[in-house]
């Protein structure tokens, strides 16, 4: 217990004081890291107003503002003349460019930024010219990341293999003219960052199969690598060189995989890993593909010795995928996230299977989960207790069963984010209807969820509901799909409420 | 086990150990040092100023550790300070700032964090006279200076 041995308030400052004769501005005694923290509290309209205060306030303030400048070129009244850029440029650290049509090198034609570090250009502009090609040419020393969010030039290739200290690349790629022309880029740009995303395929322009190199293989940084493959047919010498990229990654975590052509296997993705030989690092799994064969799956399984992350996007995955992930009882140990809600197809008793097996998972997201399943396999409870993050829709056949969900909701009693929806069928009718969540409909069964952050959930609430709320859920910070009346809002002044549908 | 804390001006403060460890600095130093009943000298903080830390981490003793939130979101929000602190935070200006410093000085994070965000409140939707007002700052620019800063910072508002 507090006991104050000898205590007496002490005065500082005399309130009765007039106004003005305190001189020392407070705002000066704060060290630098406290004024920093306090900064993030603050959106850009305040930092300006703070820079206007004083002096002294507007040396303060004024790296908050223009550290990461952001020009959206769909309002005129809000895009920083060039001058002023100029006049401010070494406290510029990111710019990014977006929304609209602008071009950023007849706007700014001679900005130079000496500390800028990231640069993201997410624009359009004109045909066949670079939107910002100059801009990057004038940062080569110093930038570190790059996003351009359009097709990339021959130019402005050449100017990314001019930035010595590139970690970070994100980029959409015009063809190639031929293997040799993408080989350069490879050694002079891909192989030398550490984060690639690529919104695009790889198109070398020329049938190159099997890929030709004259030289052995030329090991890539690469440790985060993400490519999304958004054509449909089969191009020369593409896919070959998707595959080449991945076998020179041996120092890989991360890897997501994105594939649109409906006839790719996954059998020479697990190949290229193979010969890459990144099994020791590999730790996060992303793929989507339309069929994934379970021979293939068990096969990648088999290798990934430490696997945290797996999310599956496949619409005809089934048993036999789970039973893939099961029969490797490393996984059931070291994953805590299985994302499948992009797998329409995983049948319930899968699903029901996961939550009852898989203890250590902390995030778990799939599509839909019958009450038959959790029915039928009833003696077992959910083991996932740190689950953190829940997303899943139930689909009730029996009348009545709507209370052993939530009952079985409410002992995850770690979660954070969850969003599930409750269906009940209609008896005697192939429809369903959602449920409502509350008060006098089970709500009351979730209070042990005191964690609850974000949730999503079909509801209508009113007051009753509303101090319930705040009683049981004191952190809920943001809640989809529930109706709430002015009164409730009123007293859940904290949560912002999203709501699509009216009621 | 209770704590024997100093202040600045040599006043005494018994406390709970487990209170006194919400300090991060004091949990160290307890660590470093042992058991031992030599009581914890605070030379950077005023009496009253740790009778009101004091307070707060009584208030708080049975929080779970707060885990660092890299989630490296530029904007944070300050509308979210509980009841409790918020009373616990209407205190005179120089107050909020030593409880800030004290904060800080300690670590005590949490309490660190809803000192900025109070910070941030009293800032936030005023125009730079009232922020001067509610500050008590004298604006020494010349109005050559002020036109020109407003409009060079004309693009940031608003936003």
């Amino acid at each position: 217990m507090l006991q104050p041995v000898a205590h007496r308030r002490r005065l500082l400052i005399d309130r009765d004081r007039p106004q003005r004769c305190e001189t020392v501005d407070l705002f000066l005694t704060i060290p630098p890291e406290v004024f920093l923290l306090l900064v993030q509290y603050l959106d850009l309209n305040a930092r300006a107003n703070c820079a206007r205060v004083s002096r002294s306030w507007h040396k303060a303030f004024l790296p908050s503002i223009y550290d990461h400048v952001r020009v959206s070129f769909c309002d005129e009244a809000v895009i920083p003349s060039h001058d002023i850029l100029q006049k401010h440029a070494r406290l510029i650290g990111t710019l990014t460019f977006e929304n609209g049509k602008g071009v950023i090198d007849s706007a700014l034609p001679t900005l130079y930024c000496p500390h800028l570090t990231t640069l993201n250009i997410r624009i359009q502009g004109a045909r066949g010219m670079d939107n910002g090609g100059l801009l990057l040419q004038r940062h080569q020393k110093t930038v570190l990341h790059v996003t351009y969010g359009r097709k990339a030039s021959k130019d402005l290739i050449n100017t990314l293999a001019g930035c010595p200290q590139l970690g970070r690349l994100q980029l959409s790629l015009m063809p190639f003219a031929g293997l040799k022309d993408f080989i350069s880029f490879y050694d002079q740009v891909l192989s030398r960052v550490r984060v690639l995303v690529l919104n695009s395929s790889l198109t070398i322009g020329e049938a190159v199969e099997p890929f030709e190199l004259t030289s052995g293989p030329r090991a890539a940084l690469i440790q985060d690598l993400n490519l999304n493959d958004h054509t449909y047919e089969e191009v020369p010498g593409m896919r070959s060189a998707h595959y080449w990229l991945l076998e020179q990654c041996p120092r890989l975590v991360r890897l997501q995989w994105y594939c649109s052509n409906t006839r790719a296997s996954l059998r020479p993705l697990v190949a290229a890993l193979q010969v890459a030989n990144c099994w020791d690092y590999l730790e996060v799994v992303a793929l989507s593909y339309s069929t994934i064969d379970n021979r293939d799956l068990s096969n990648l399984l088999r290798q990934m010795v430490r696997l945290t992350e797996l999310e599956l996007r496949c619409r005809l995955l089934d048993q036999g995928a789970w039973e893939a992930i099961k029969s490797f009882p490393h996984h059931l140990k070291t994953l805590r996230v299985l994302n499948l809600s992009g797998c329409d197809h995983l049948p319930s008793s899968a699903i029901q299977d996961i939550l009852a097996t898989l203890w250590g998972l902390q995030v778990f997201k799939a599509n839909r989960v019958s009450d038959k399943a959790i029915q039928e396999d009833d003696e077992r409870p959910w083991v996932c207790l740190g689950l953190k993050e829940l997303q899943l829709q139930f689909d009730l056949f029996i009348p009545g069963t709507t209370d052993k969900i939530l009952d079985r909701i409410s002992n995850l009693m770690e979660l954070e984010h969850c969003r599930f929806e409750i269906f009940n069928r209609v008896p005697r009718k192939a429809t369903f209807v959602p449920f409502s969540l509350k008060l006098d409909q089970g709500m009351r069964t979730l209070r042990t969820l005191r964690k609850l952050k974000k949730l999503s959930v079909t509801g209508c609430w009113g007051e009753s509901e509303a101090w319930w709320v705040r009683e049981a859920w004191p952190d809920l910070e943001e809640v989809w799909n529930v109706h709430a009346d002015d009164r409730a809002q009123w007293i859940l002044y904290k949560v912002n409420f999203n709501c699509s549908r009216k009621r | 086990m209770p704590v024997t804390l100093t202040s600045l001006d040599n006043q005494e403060f018994k406390v709970d150990k487990e209170v006194a460890e919400r300090s991060i600095l004091i949990k160290n130093m307890i660590e470093d040092v042992g058991e031992s009943d030599a009581p914890i000298p605070l030379p950077n903080v005023s009496a009253a100023v740790l009778t009101k830390v004091i307070e707060y981490c009584e208030h708080h003793r049975n929080d779970p550790v707060q885990v660092q939130d890299e989630t490296d979101d530029p904007r944070k929000r300050s509308n979210d300070i509980e009841e409790w602190d918020m009373k616990f935070m209407q205190v005179d200006q120089e107050m909020l700032f030593e409880i800030i410093l004290a904060a800080n000085y300690l670590d005590i994070k949490p309490l660190l964090d809803v000192g900025c965000k109070t910070v941030a409140n009293i800032i936030k939707g005023k125009t730079p006279e009232e922020i001067r007002k509610a500050f008590n700052i004298v604006n020494d620019f010349t109005p050559e200076e002020e036109a020109q800063i407003k409009k060079e910072n004309e693009w940031a508002e608003d936003r």
